[in-house]
């Protein structure tokens, strides 16, 4: 058999490899991936112990609550539109979240912490933080019907 | 020449070309300038050399709006308030003087280019030095000081310290041995009496505590005795035009302003001290002047955002540890959070600290433009003084709308140095719905004869000549249309230097 591929399996190719780069964006993540992206948004902080506590504060100064996966996915969601993708190593990831950062301020989407102002991805790493170490409040459960 | 009123006999007429009541910044300034001109000119001070208590007891009033101190905002003897002055210097922005369409009265008749001149010498008077309040490259030390790169909305603005120049020892000499100068201490004017019309200034009734009375009979009298005496003198000068002289439409006394200043507005976080340059955080001389950087907001900023103006200056507070500081005696809550958000800003825009100092606290103060507002005003108290004066009564009013703006500011202040990267910025002014106290004011009295073209809207034109009365002139911040956000002494100077040209050019022309 020839090396030579034809013409209608490049295009089968072509397209499978399109569809695989779209995955990330298009499709939800497995469990592993959220844990994973939750870890590298993590790394990202100098000092994760104080970073959960500042997040806990917030979470419960604003009565809010989440996991560890409702929080990477949000912040993941924000930092693709600062050039970041799965995968990425974590400078470009931490360059991203100092640029969304930064637009936030610009933006005036702040929030409020014993007076502080930071930005929403900031009190959001820190949420992500708390929930990863388990000092997150927790998540009402669900009303069941009937 | 000094003479003391007191020893002037009962029925004394002295006549003169000119006549200043009131021999403070505005007053000495002015004299000062009139020094070598072809006028006799009688320059009269309530005080003496020195402070008096029964003289200083004359200021004491009744305050009925937001509780303010008449007596001790003022000095009233010779260089009047300058006498306690704390030296700050800044020119008014261009914008100060503008109509500003969300700012309802507001709209000064004169531009800052007419000024600029006059602030040029008025900066020689106050013994300030080189006039480099908005030129970062001459403060920057050959380039080891940059301003902090705050975007379009906050600026870095500098203000020049005066020694503080106090005019009344100062220039004492220069007035003192001017030929034509009188200057009458002790020597309270208690009526600018005009013509049976209200149109012309005839004299002067002059009162001693000591009871002596006489009287001086000008061509041209410049009223000069501060933002609120400016407007409790014309009040008096009622026998008549009953409202008060210059008040036939009822403005003199309204829109009071000051600068309300609030301690620690705010804190901010830093987290690279060699960031902020020396010159921020306290007076250091630099380009043969004493200067302070202060952020104030652009016109840009003020414009787009239909806003005040406000000046916040910066101090450092601590440093912000890793390790406990455990002598630390803190009230403030959550001050234990403060490491984790030095930590979580150096997670974004630069590296962990390797040391246990991860930032710096800065506190803040700041003094804001309030609004001008017709019903924040001075009256007449029923209440007399030992000359048998009535007292001043004054109803200071802030809007909660005032109060709203200062936040708003602060609020982008922390957007400011959020976008900036190595800040971050706690707010700790209270929001309220109100704003019936004040923490604290400059002392700067504004507002009371205000300058406006329009005679139905300010009691003094252009030129500071009282609307309707041929040869009255009010010298002072009692004529600033606005407050603009800054200590106005510079002004004071300027505008009266401006109104020294003005006199001394009609009097060359014989008018």
């Amino acid at each position: 058999m020839s090396d030579a591929i034809s013409r209608r399996q490049l295009l089968v190719l072509t397209g499978a490899g399109l569809a695989a780069a779209a995955l990330p964006a298009a499709l939800p993540l497995l469990d592993r991936e959220r844990q994973t992206l939750a870890d590298e948004l993590i790394a990202t902080l100098a000092d994760p112990a104080r970073a959960a506590e500042v997040g806990r504060q917030w979470m419960v100064s604003t009565e809010r609550s989440g996991n560890t996966s409702t929080f990477a996915q949000k912040i993941a969601k924000r930092l693709r539109s600062h050039g970041w993708h799965p995968g990425d190593s974590s400078d470009v990831m931490r360059a991203a979240i100092g640029a969304r950062v930064r637009d936030e301020f610009m933006h005036d989407d702040m929030v409020e912490i014993a007076g502080w102002q930071i930005s929403r991805t900031e009190a959001e790493l820190c949420a992500l933080a708390a929930a990863s170490l388990g000092t997150a409040p927790a998540e009402a459960e669900p009303a069941r019907e009937g | 020449m000094f003479i003391d009123g007191r020893n002037v006999p009962d029925g004394t007429v002295v006549e003169a070309e000119i006549a200043i009541i009131g021999a403070g910044a505005a007053g000495i300034s002015i004299a000062r300038a009139l020094r070598n001109a072809d006028a006799r000119v009688v320059l009269i001070e309530s005080g003496g050399l020195d402070f008096e208590p029964d003289t200083q007891e004359l200021y004491s009033g009744e305050s009925v709006g937001i509780p303010y101190t008449l007596d001790t905002s003022r000095l009233r003897y010779f260089g009047g308030s300058t006498n306690h002055w704390g030296g700050w210097c800044r020119p008014l922005e261009p914008i100060d003087f503008e109509q500003r369409d969300w700012v309802p009265h507001s709209g000064w008749p004169i531009t800052r280019a007419d000024l600029d001149p006059y602030y040029v010498k008025a900066n020689e008077i106050c013994q300030v030095g080189p006039f480099v309040y908005d030129d970062p490259a001459a403060v920057s030390e050959d380039g080891k000081y940059q301003p902090l790169d705050l975007g379009r909305e906050v600026m870095t603005r500098w203000f020049e310290y005066s020694p503080p120049t106090r005019f009344g020892a100062t220039y004492r000499q220069d007035i003192e041995k001017a030929s034509n100068i009188r200057t009458y201490l002790n020597s309270n004017v208690m009526e600018i009496v005009p013509n049976a019309e209200a149109t012309k200034v005839e004299r002067l009734r002059v009162g001693t505590l000591t009871g002596r009375r006489f009287e001086v009979r000008p061509q041209t009298v410049i009223l000069a005795t501060g933002g609120i005496e400016n407007a409790r003198m014309l009040l008096l000068s009622n026998s008549v035009e009953k409202a008060g002289l210059g008040n036939g439409r009822g403005l003199v006394g309204r829109y009071f302003m000051e600068h309300p200043h609030i301690e620690r507005p705010c804190e901010i976080m830093v987290t690279d001290p060699s960031l902020v340059a020396p010159y921020y955080q306290t007076y250091t001389k630099s380009a043969g002047a004493h200067v302070r950087g202060v952020f104030m907001f652009t016109a840009e900023y003020l414009r787009k955002n239909r806003r005040l103006g406000t000046v916040m200056t910066f101090y450092k507070q601590k440093e912000v540890r890793t390790d406990i500081d455990v002598e630390e005696k803190d009230t403030e809550p959550s001050r234990d959070i403060e490491p984790g958000l030095a930590q979580l800003i150096r997670s974004t825009s630069s590296r962990a600290s390797e040391s246990p100092v991860l930032a710096v606290r800065y506190g803040t103060g700041c003094a804001t433009e309030q609004a001008p507002n017709p019903d924040s005003r001075i009256t007449l108290s029923t209440e007399k003084d030992s000359l048998g004066l009535n007292r001043t009564k004054i109803d200071w009013r802030l809007s909660s709308s005032d109060r709203a703006n200062l936040r708003q500011n602060i609020e982008a202040l922390a957007r400011a140095f959020g976008a900036w990267g190595e800040g971050r910025v706690r707010i700790r002014l209270p929001d309220l719905d109100k704003w019936d106290e004040a923490e604290g004011w400059g002392n700067h009295h504004m507002g009371t004869t205000r300058m406006a073209a329009d005679p139905r809207k300010g009691v003094v034109d252009a030129n500071c000549k009282v609307h309707g009365v041929e040869n009255l002139y009010v010298a002072g911040s009692s004529v600033f249309t606005t407050s603009s956000t800054v200590n106005p002494t510079l002004t004071i100077v300027a505008l009266a230097l401006r109104l020294a040209d003005h006199v001394q050019t009609r009097f060359s022309r014989g008018v």
